[in-house]
């Protein structure tokens, strides 16, 4: 299956909260929704979702405007919440015939899944008696218990120990294995480098950045150096007086300094001008951006505030 | 329709789940079975009261020119008296006012009568109750007594004299066929609308906490996206409606079974009740018509306002201006009910506009002149209304369930309602 969104514009009142969004999935594949708090990646989900239409633009399903009754969509949302009260198959029951399943298929599943997650003993306790990670994974249970083919997790991993993580990080491969479209939206970068192949970044409803991680990473890949020396502060003074031409934003990190490329391709001026410095040097070496790097690099600019988001 | 089902089944288990629901049930059925049953023992208390009671002692004292001894006078009003009411005792009582006077304060009688003529006389007598009926009684007697000795004087034969006194006024009712006998209906008229409201509100604020409580743990955010907000509005409104009917039919069904069964001992002022139980078929059905719209009409509000709150503290606020509404409703109602005048024009008008016509239809069916025509009108009215209600409901729902924080001002929730149209 294609999944695509293309175009999307959504304003609540006179606020514009989607500026025309596009990107696009496919199954097997894990798609990192990022952004930051008050980006609009709530309201992107809730568009897919169908709880409310976008003003224009289409969320295609290989190729044809998605019918959100045909298709089950396995959600977990940010928001966290089920019926504190109630008997938890009870409630996943309920959850399960909501998205069309029989009474008898629903609890089948729900068995299965809070057994995959280690769960069965708790089937019949009361939510609110459960820890906050069981609960998460209750919630969890509510999202896949249908077997959807697609499945959007909203930060997935907030609130759960390194354990449950890696019970969590589990099932997430397998759904990805089994082919299943998995859009997947976190702040924790080191989750979404592990699972997504691609990314987009929105950043005050529109996509700042997006496309394949690797290539992403590349684009960005060759501007930052590491000068790797024990002489820090001399390295550092050297960059500044004799290398403003070649180079930019120096400064000490735990290995020596480093620096930032003014023009493409200014790395062989760079290794020339380090090699006859004088300066004790055990390497120039290439600095790879983390995601995390991108993100910040991304979202951060004109304004430092993200203003307050549309769905608190 | 099965997603409509699932929240409906889902609801009313919750509902019919709940500790508090099931011990408040049980509780009224209790109550109302005690309550019904209580006329048994009343009774039976009633007749051992009256033989064991000290009878009420009352001198008597004529004055010398009435033309009466206090003998013949005391012998007079024990015949007339007891027979009426056979409480109280008259003595003959020779000496002072003054000290009858003290006789009543040391209690030798409970009060005394100092006559002048049949009719003048001074009571003398110590706390007097509210519902003291004694000196009416009195009266009578003595007026009758009045008018006979003067029939005689004119020479009236004692036939003559008692067909005279004995004479009554014979009525016979023959209503038309819309006429309605308000004395007849008053009682149940009144009885069914305080139900009737009292459920409604109960009822309706029932979702209404459903709602809210669903919204505050965030369960809103999975239901929402599951299933269709007209599924959820409509299933969780007939769920609690369900539920609601079946409590209803539990207690009333358990007031209707003690009266049963204790039936013989509703005689005197309990008699009142046989009205109550013996109300017309036609009538009980338009009762739980009105209550099935009245409930359905309420609870669409009541459930797209709660919708609105983030939090279970604030439904009360949200609701309230709902409530409220009802409440002056009922007071309309309810002065139109007292002044027996249910046809006026704000009644008329009432009957026709959904939100008030529950209530004012009824009213107006048990005790004003309806035509059938209007009855279906107002009907048809209400189940639109009802529908309308429901189908606005739901789109303020879908609205109001995502979102946190202050609940809109209303400006704010039509223009967003316009917006979602577009």
């Amino acid at each position: 299956m294609q999944f695509a969104v293309e175009g999307l514009h959504k304003s609540f009142g006179q606020k514009q909260v989607l500026r025309d969004v596009s990107f696009s999935t496919e199954s097997g594949k894990a798609f990192g929704l990022l952004g930051r708090n008050g980006a609009g990646k709530t309201t992107t989900i809730r568009i897919i979702m169908d709880v409310f239409p976008a003003d224009s633009g289409k969320v295609l399903l290989d190729g044809a405007p998605m019918v959100r009754e045909k298709i089950n969509i396995g959600y977990l949302p940010e928001e966290r919440g089920l019926y504190p009260k109630v008997n938890i198959l009870e409630q996943l029951i309920y959850l399960g015939r909501l998205q069309g399943m029989t009474a008898h298929d629903a609890k089948a599943n729900s068995m299965k899944w809070l057994e995959r997650l280690g769960m069965e003993e708790h089937a019949n306790k009361k939510l609110e008696t459960l820890s906050k990670g069981n609960q998460q994974k209750i919630q969890l249970t509510a999202a896949l218990i249908s077997d959807p083919n697609f499945v959007i997790l909203d930060e997935p991993f907030s609130g759960l120990d390194p354990v449950n993580a890696m019970l969590l990080k589990d099932v997430v491969r397998e759904l990805i294995n089994s082919g299943k479209i998995v859009l997947f939206s976190s702040h924790q970068m080191n989750y979404v480098e592990e699972f997504c192949d691609s990314i987009a970044i929105l950043h005050h409803g529109e996509i700042v950045l997006s496309g394949s991680i690797r290539e992403l990473r590349r684009a960005k890949g060759r501007s930052r150096w590491l000068i790797q020396t024990e002489e820090t502060e001399k390295a550092l003074r050297f960059c500044r007086e004799s290398l403003s031409d070649v180079v930019k934003n120096a400064h000490a990190v735990k290995e020596g300094a480093a620096v930032e490329l003014l023009h493409e391709g200014g790395e062989a001026a760079l290794f020339a001008a380090v090699s006859t410095s004088g300066l004790i040097v055990d390497g120039v070496q290439l600095i790879t951006p983390t995601l995390n790097d991108i993100f910040v690099e991304a979202t951060t600019g004109d304004d430092d505030e993200a203003e307050g988001s549309e769905d608190k | 329709m099965k997603q409509f089902f699932a929240v409906f089944e889902y609801e009313l288990g919750t509902y019919l789940k709940k500790r508090p629901f099931q011990i408040v049930t049980l509780l009224l059925m209790v109550l109302i079975a005690v309550g019904m049953t209580l006329p048994r023992f009343l009774a039976s208390g009633e007749e051992n009261t009256v033989t064991g009671l000290e009878e009420e002692q009352i001198a008597v004292m004529a004055s010398q020119d009435m033309g009466m001894t206090s003998e013949q006078l005391s012998q007079l009003l024990n015949q007339s008296m007891g027979a009426m009411e056979g409480e109280e005792v008259f003595q003959p009582y020779s000496g002072t006012k003054e000290e009858l006077m003290q006789a009543v304060e040391d209690n030798t009688y409970t009060s005394g009568l100092v006559f002048d003529s049949l009719l003048q006389y001074t009571r003398i007598a110590g706390t007097v109750g509210l519902y003291d009926q004694f000196s009416s009684v009195l009266q009578e007697v003595l007026l009758q007594t009045y008018r006979a000795q003067a029939m005689a004087q004119n020479g009236m034969s004692q036939e003559q004299v008692q067909q005279v006194l004995s004479a009554q006024v014979e009525e016979t009712l023959e209503q038309t066929e819309a006429g309605k006998n308000q004395a007849n209906s008053y009682l149940f008229t009144y009885v069914l609308i305080m139900l009737l409201y009292m459920a409604i509100i109960f009822y309706g604020q029932m979702v209404a906490s459903s709602v809210a409580t669903e919204k505050s743990s965030r369960a809103m955010e999975l239901l929402i996206t599951s299933a269709r907000p007209t599924s959820l509005m409509f299933g969780k409104v007939f769920g609690a409606g369900c539920a609601g009917l079946l409590q209803f039919v539990l207690v009333l069904g358990t007031a209707y079974g003690a009266y049963q069964i204790n039936e013989p001992y509703y005689t005197g002022a309990m008699s009142i009740m046989k009205t109550l139980f013996n109300l017309p078929v036609e009538t009980l059905l338009y009762a739980i018509l009105c209550f099935v719209m009245g409930f359905f009409i309420y609870a669409f509000i009541f459930a797209a306002l709660a919708s609105l709150v983030s939090r279970l503290e604030d439904l009360s606020n949200v609701i309230t201006p709902a409530t409220m509404l009802f409440v002056v409703v009922f007071i309309i109602v309810m002065v139109a009910l007292n002044s027996g005048e249910v046809d006026t024009p704000l009644m008329i008008a009432c009957s026709y506009i959904p939100l008030t016509s529950p209530m004012a239809m009824f009213v107006r069916i048990t005790m004003g002149n309806v035509a059938g025509w209007e009855i279906a009108v107002s009907v048809a009215l209400m189940a639109a209304g009802a529908v309308a209600l429901g189908y606005l409901g739901a789109a303020i729902y879908r609205i109001g369930v995502l979102m946190y924080g202050k609940p809109p001002k209303l400006s704010g929730l039509v223009s967003m309602l316009k917006n979602r149209q577009k």
